[in-house]
């Protein structure tokens, strides 16, 4: 039935309809609430219903499309890693020209619905939370968030529910634009002008990567629908086309390593940090940087066609999961560390999903927005409380000003760092297992030291945060409901979310690994213990290790802002430098004089002809004509 | 009745005649009246043309041309009239505040 559900018996085309319905109806919702905010001068209460409205509408739209359609439990690859019994919801055909004709298809399968129900869900509740969290900002300031955030939860389902490459670019684009508007949201603080700038420009070069890869895989399948290209058929045509198969899956893994905050492009994510910090919860959990993982497992066909680009992918996958952790330990920056644990984990999933473990690799997704989500929520109550306070040097004892965030930070913790039986630990273990099973040793060790590392870092920034005393930063619990009960909801399903992980894991045909179990928990205890032991006091001066030229290092990131100036940024200026001076302030004026020159002394010469005699007029016209007159002799 | 190239002759000697006067004259009012006479000239040549062919279309533009040349007499005199009137002389080389 792949890619033809049309073809079906008459029964299944009221399905499809039903699914089609809820599909396109959790695709337009958010969008038009962010047309409406961002065009209508709401008051202040309904911008707030508009915006946590759309997205909750959009999430029961999702939940009916998961019950009308395959559902989350459907395994959508089948051999070979060609999709298999996806609905296709068509809509349209745009014809391009030049033999390109695009399906505007919605494709509704087992992965499109678990992306579609994260991100509607936990998209839903970083709306709610964020209708108190942004209470202090102006009535329209407060419009253009939900409108931006809106927007973000529209671009990022249509990423996910596009049934057609150049679709999905569309979405992809999408998310990169909306994230530039809400990183950038506080404008007048330059810091967030050049955070966004730069997140923007970084996903540019991803966005490049995609078309180009849409480009190769065109010239190779001579389609861009999914059903075309990443049908049994079409990837048949590409294994064929050994080279074709190897640049298309390299490009995508750059387009994701932009848009997923991996090597060698993933700079971007801990500037983001300048944003709301709704909104880097949002990024880390729903949006944006899950759709890296999307694209790969997707398009797990084409990985599967040429393993040394799905090495590459996964490998470079693991050392970000590796390094990003080492650089987390050393951090300062309460949010700064949660977005490297964000690199470190989506390395996990891109090392999961390029390696084949799709299951394994979007079950992390599923319960990494569970619990990144709710640390970001925690890290949100914590800098509300302490004036938006971000250093953990001056934190301390806040457990007793902030006793929902301290728990529900514990509870995120403890999910990260894998211990059993929270969320965490069985999607980072079936990535582990999977990757241990499949003989990738390299990627595997990579990974076991990122999980080794994780509990250190996440539970030295829960006792200096929340352990000890008070250092400088004075506490006020932050008032609002809704600041409150999505943090407890995202709580509860930090514990129990491991169950949709497995669930999810069961249905797609992987079973966990036990010897790999009991490794990982080993790791996890052991990062744990040694925090404890070091950090339980919550005093500072345990941390006075990290004050090394080591952890200068780490808090530089490891020199590679300076590697990335000196290569590309330095030339760059050096020669606009040289066009703004050699070509703006010389050459070009000095050309510009030649040719001025030239057209005046031009002009001066022909004005002669016109010398206001009427008798001189008369002579051109007679010697004119008499010329015309010969040349018409001349040819007969 | 002589050949045709009489004809044209006598109205080549006439358009040269014209040309002179419209090039060397320096007074609107001959300008105009050798203007004419090279509207008279070509009149000439179709008339004979249209003779010596047996052809009507040569007299039946000749009709035309006697049209145009009246309204060009019309439009050349009145502007010799406003210009004498309003320059206090008739003198076409001094008429040269278009030069460029």
């Amino acid at each position: 039935m792949s890619g033809r559900p049309r073809a079906g018996a008459q029964g299944e085309g009221s399905a499809i309809a039903a699914v089609g319905l809820s599909a396109l109806l959790c695709l337009l919702l958010p969008l038009a609430g962010a047309a409406l905010l961002a065009l209508v001068r709401l008051p202040r209460q309904v911008q707030g219903l508009v915006g946590a409205g759309s997205v909750l509408c959009a999430f029961i739209a999702a939940v009916a499309m998961a019950s009308a359609g395959p559902g989350a439990g459907q395994d959508p690859f089948g051999t070979h890693g060609a999709l298999h019994g996806g609905a296709r919801v068509v809509l349209g055909v745009w014809g391009a020209g030049g033999g390109l004709r695009v399906p505007l298809d919605l494709w509704v399968d087992g992965l499109s619905t678990v992306f579609v129900l994260v991100i509607t869900g936990v998209g839903f509740l970083i709306h709610v939370y964020s209708l108190a969290y942004m209470g202090g900002e102006s009535d329209a300031d407060y419009g253009r968030y939900f409108a931006g955030m809106n927007l973000f939860v529209a671009a990022m389902l249509l990423l996910v529910l596009a049934g057609s490459l150049p679709l999905l670019l569309v979405g992809w684009a999408g998310v990169g634009f909306a994230s530039y508007l809400l990183i950038g949201f506080w404008y007048q603080r330059p810091e967030a002008v050049v955070a966004a700038r730069k997140a923007f420009l970084l996903n540019t070069v991803g966005d490049v990567a995609l078309l180009l890869a849409i480009a190769v895989i065109w010239r190779a399948v001579g389609g861009v629908g999914f059903g075309t290209v990443l049908g049994s058929h079409g990837l048949a045509l590409l294994r064929g086309h050994g080279g074709a198969a190897t640049a298309a899956a390299l490009l995508l893994f750059l387009a994701a390593a932009a848009k997923s905050a991996q090597l060698p492009l993933q700079s971007w994510l801990s500037d983001a940090m300048e944003g709301p910090t709704p909104v880097s919860a949002l990024i880390h959990a729903a949006t944006m940087v899950t759709a890296g993982v999307y694209l790969i497992a997707r398009c797990r066909g084409i990985f599967a066609a040429s393993p040394g680009a799905a090495a590459v992918a996964g490998d470079l996958g693991a050392l970000t999961a590796a390094a990003a952790a080492v650089t987390a330990v050393f951090a300062y920056d309460l949010k700064r560390l949660l977005a490297y644990s964000t690199m470190s984990q989506v390395g996990y999933m891109i090392a999961g999903v390029a390696f084949g473990a799709v299951a394994a690799g979007v079950s992390h997704v599923v319960t990494h927005a569970f619990f990144k989500a709710l640390l970001f929520m925690c890290a949100g109550l914590v800098m509300h409380a302490t004036g938006d306070e971000r250093d953990m040097r001056r934190y301390g004892g806040l457990g007793r000003v902030l006793p929902l965030a301290r728990w529900g930070f514990l509870l995120g913790a403890l999910a990260l760092a894998g211990i059993p039986p929270f969320a965490g630990f069985w999607s980072k273990d079936a990535v582990m297992g999977a990757l241990l099973s499949g003989g990738h040793l390299p990627a595997y060790l990579l990974l076991a030291l990122a999980a080794l590392v994780t509990p250190f870092y996440i539970f030295r920034a829960y006792y200096l945060t929340f352990g000890g005393e008070a250092r400088g930063a004075a506490a006020h619990a932050p008032t609002g409901a809704s600041l409150y009960w999505p943090t407890a909801v995202l709580a509860v399903l930090a514990v129990v979310g491991g169950a949709a992980a497995v669930g999810l894991q069961h249905a797609w045909g992987v079973a966990l690994d036990p010897s790999s179990m009991a490794i990982s928990t080993v790791l996890a205890l052991i990062g744990f213990g040694a925090a404890w032991a070091r950090y339980r006091s919550g005093a500072a001066a345990a941390d006075g290790w990290t004050a090394s030229p080591l952890g200068e290092l780490a808090r530089g990131e490891w020199g590679w802002e300076a590697a990335w100036q000196a290569v590309l940024i330095r030339p760059t200026h050096a020669l606009a430098e040289w066009l703004w001076s050699g070509w703006e302030g010389a050459a070009r004026p000095a050309l510009e004089g030649l040719a001025a020159g030239a057209v005046a002394t031009a002009g001066r010469g022909l004005s002669m002809w016109q010398s206001g005699l009427v008798r001189r007029y008369a002579l051109a016209m007679f010697l004119g004509t008499a010329a015309v007159l010969l040349y018409a002799l001349r040819v007969r | 009745m002589p050949h045709l190239s009489a004809y044209l002759g006598l109205s080549g000697v006439l358009f040269v005649i014209g040309a002179a006067g419209v090039l060397l004259r320096r007074d609107p009012l001959v300008m105009v009246m050798a203007i004419e006479l090279m509207w008279n000239a070509a009149n000439l040549a179709l008339v004979a043309a249209a003779r010596h062919y047996g052809a009507l279309g040569g007299q039946v533009f000749t009709f035309v041309v006697i049209t145009v040349a009246a309204a060009d007499v019309a439009v050349g005199l009145a502007l010799a009239v406003l210009l004498g009137r309003n320059r206090g002389h008739l003198d076409a080389d001094r008429l040269k505040w278009l030069r460029g």
